[in-house]
């Protein structure tokens, strides 16, 4: 029987199934296996796919903004905290950063994030479905206005360093914690440099300005000026340092203005 | 200075070329290990990945399109093991099937070498927040991956891709009937699964609405801000 | 060129992968001295090279021939499971289910080898069909053979045999994973099954202590 010859030509025992790993036998030459049952060994595979795990947590995620909305401080409640557009100012699609936190509410599912306000950004509920698809970000801006540096991390690993002029006394940049709404360039203006980003915060100082006062990260024709403290509210760098920054960071940076 | 990544020294891209033809890997794939200089640098050009064979056409279509599923798949575990939204017996589930998906991107990436199309951007629309809406689409899309799957078998060339395509098949598969199992549903209800074609997986990944165009946060207007 | 064994992992996978054990470096320990016992457990060396030959219908029937001596062992164990009812609940609907599915595969391998098979072998499952602890860890097994085992073969199938094998395939890893779960271990530890040869597959049976 054909059984009984596998098994001879089977020359050792010892085949753990189970929690070991199997052991491979297979007939010496002395009793080769019969022609006509021995089936060849399939091909290589092409690939040998080991798990990946995740990476290092991002610093944050952000989501732009697909239709108007209004952040509510509860999911579905009635204080508003602040509108939240379609669009920037400057005609970008407007970005929130997404906070964790989501709760269905007759079937509309809430979600928590951020957007700007005033003196800080503000943290409320929209509908998910205002938004648009969750992109990570690695990096985080850091800007010192006592040392007047302004720092690009990775991964909480130090990028980029760069000198950095802001506020004057008067009109300061504010502190706290905001985000990269966007980035422009080729607009050809010297005063901004070659690339200009626009933040989440926004001026005390200057909520009348025609596009809402916000505080942006840009360029200068003035490089003399930095370090200094001399702005209306935006951080200064040079030209050189801000075409680096561009090439670092992506919108939706989280920034933190000490 | 010394940990200064690869990206940040490679002005014009030269460096990142010169390792993208040695090793058949991606840019994002390096700039997200390595460290200029030594043993990084010798460990990143070691693959496993034959992209240094001929693929036929025909193949390389049919592992561009089981790329960007996978990619569909593993962005939606991803994002649900980041987000921390879903129940901790659902996020034990996603880790493992997503460290698999993840797996299968990167080895299809490395297998099409140059060849490797991009990711698609996605918005998930809150099936990665929501516990039902997640294991349900879960479950459609091992169901669907390992239905193409058994399509693409009967129509590739190389008797090497296939090899690759049958070990990836039944992982599919028993991730399918895991989640099943987990929502309480028939992990395996009929004696044989049936294959599905390229036009269906087009069809239903499109009713998802999940592939989103990327949104326009760079301008050219002339900024406005306090100055 | 290394011999076209591949590891055995495909037959009862430990449920963590041993840590960096890459295909690649498996074979490259391997390849040793004849009968060595390498530290990770795996017996190389000595083995006929295998190569894959070319897919024919004459081929296809041996190896439908050899796939459905696996379904036979699977059929036979849920069957007897379902005869002797010891089992109870879900591990209950498990076996009258998936011994359904395995009673399907076997019809569909017999009519396409034209009903030309001899008879099925016999079997002793001794307390494996009755004792519900034994079930499950059986039951992962069994499955755990005939994934690795199909999964061996499809490629060496031609194009016509390719699609019901795969279709077969399929729902043995659902099976698989369903097992798995019931025995409160991790579905799917690797993004890749391995294949199992024919000598492995049997090896495996084999050891189950099941064939008479």
């Amino acid at each position: 029987m054909r059984r009984r010859r596998l098994r001879a030509a089977v020359a050792l025992a010892g085949v753990l199934i189970g929690a070991a790993v199997a052991v491979v036998l297979v007939a010496g030459p002395s009793t080769p296996s019969p022609a006509e049952s021995a089936l060849p060994a399939s091909p290589r595979s092409a690939l040998a796919p080991e798990n990946v795990a995740l990476g290092p947590r991002p610093a944050a995620y952000w989501a732009p903004v697909v239709a108007d909305t209004v952040a509510r401080s509860r999911p579905s409640g009635e204080v508003a905290v602040a509108a939240v557009p379609r669009r920037t100012p400057e005609g970008t699609a407007n970005i929130v950063l997404i906070l964790g936190g989501a709760e269905r509410r007759s079937g509309t599912l809430w979600v928590r994030v951020r957007a700007p306000g005033l003196p800080d950004d503000v943290r409320g509920w929209v509908p998910r479905s205002a938004l648009g698809g969750y992109t990570a970000v690695r990096t985080r801006l850091v800007v010192d206005r006592a040392r007047l540096t302004a720092t690009l991390l990775r991964d909480r690993r130090p990028l980029l360093r760069s000198r950095v002029a802001v506020g004057k006394p008067s009109t300061p940049t504010p502190s706290g914690d905001f985000y990269v709404r966007n980035q422009l360039r080729k607009y050809e203006s010297p005063f901004y440099g070659p690339v200009a980003f626009g933040t989440s915060a926004r001026s005390a100082e200057a909520t009348d300005w025609p596009a809402g006062g916000f505080v942006g990260i840009h360029g200068t024709d003035r490089p003399d000026l930095i370090p200094g403290r001399v702005s209306a509210g935006c951080i200064r760098m040079s030209n050189r340092d801000i075409v680096r920054l561009a090439r670092l960071m992506p919108v939706g940076t989280p920034v933190t203005v000490l | 200075m010394s940990d200064l990544t690869l990206e940040a020294v490679d002005r014009d891209g030269v460096i990142a070329e010169t390792f993208d033809r040695l090793t058949g890997g991606t840019r994002a794939d390096f700039f997200g290990k390595a460290v200029v200089g030594g043993a990084a640098l010798a460990a990143a050009l070691e693959t496993t990945a034959t992209a240094q064979d001929r693929h036929t056409a025909n193949d390389i279509a049919i592992l561009q399109f089981d790329l960007g599923l996978e990619y569909l798949q593993a962005a939606m575990y991803s994002e649900a093991e980041r987000l921390r939204e879903l129940s901790p017996r659902t996020l034990e589930w996603s880790r493992v099937v997503g460290a698999n998906e993840r797996g299968h991107v990167k080895a299809i990436r490395g297998l099409l070498g140059r060849d490797a199309v991009k990711s698609a951007s996605f918005n998930f629309r809150g099936v990665t927040e929501d516990d039902r809406a997640f294991t349900e689409t879960a479950v459609a899309f091992e169901d669907l991956t390992a239905a193409l799957l058994k399509t693409q078998a009967t129509q590739v060339d190389s008797r090497r891709v296939l090899a690759a395509l049958v070990s990836l098949h039944s992982v599919e598969a028993r991730h399918a009937a895991w989640i099943r199992h987990i929502a309480g549903v028939v992990p395996a209800s009929d004696a044989f699964d049936e294959p599905t074609s390229k036009a269906k997986v087009v069809r239903l990944v499109d009713s998802t609405n999940f592939v989103t165009s990327t949104p326009r946060t760079k301008g050219r207007r002339k900024p406005r801000f306090t100055g | 060129m290394v011999s076209e064994t591949v590891s055995h992992r495909g037959h009862s996978s430990p449920d963590d992968r041993r840590s960096g054990a890459t295909r690649g470096q498996l074979l490259a320990r391997g390849v040793a001295t004849a009968g060595a016992l390498t530290a990770g457990g795996i017996l190389v060396g000595g083995l006929p090279k295998l190569a894959a030959s070319k897919p024919s219908p004459e081929q296809d029937e041996r190896v439908l021939r050899w796939l459905l001596e696996v379904e036979y062992l699977q059929a036979a164990f849920y069957g007897e499971a379902e005869r002797r009812e010891a089992l109870r609940g879900e591990l209950r609907e498990f076996a009258a289910r998936v011994g359904e599915h395995e009673r399907a595969h076997v019809d569909s391998l017999e009519k396409t080898l034209g009903g030309n098979v001899g008879q099925p072998p016999g079997f002793d499952f001794k307390s494996a069909t009755t004792d519900p602890r034994e079930f499950v860890s059986t039951a992962v097994d069994l499955e755990e053979i005939a994934v690795a085992a199909f999964n061996g073969q499809v490629p060496n199938l031609t194009t016509r045999r390719v699609l019901t094998t795969m279709k077969i395939v399929s729902v043995e890893a659902r099976h698989v994973g369903w097992a798995r779960d019931l025995a409160e271990r991790n579905p799917a530890p690797q993004p890749a099954d391995e294949p199992a040869t024919q000598a492995q597959t049997t090896a495996a049976m084999q050891n189950t202590g099941f064939l008479e």
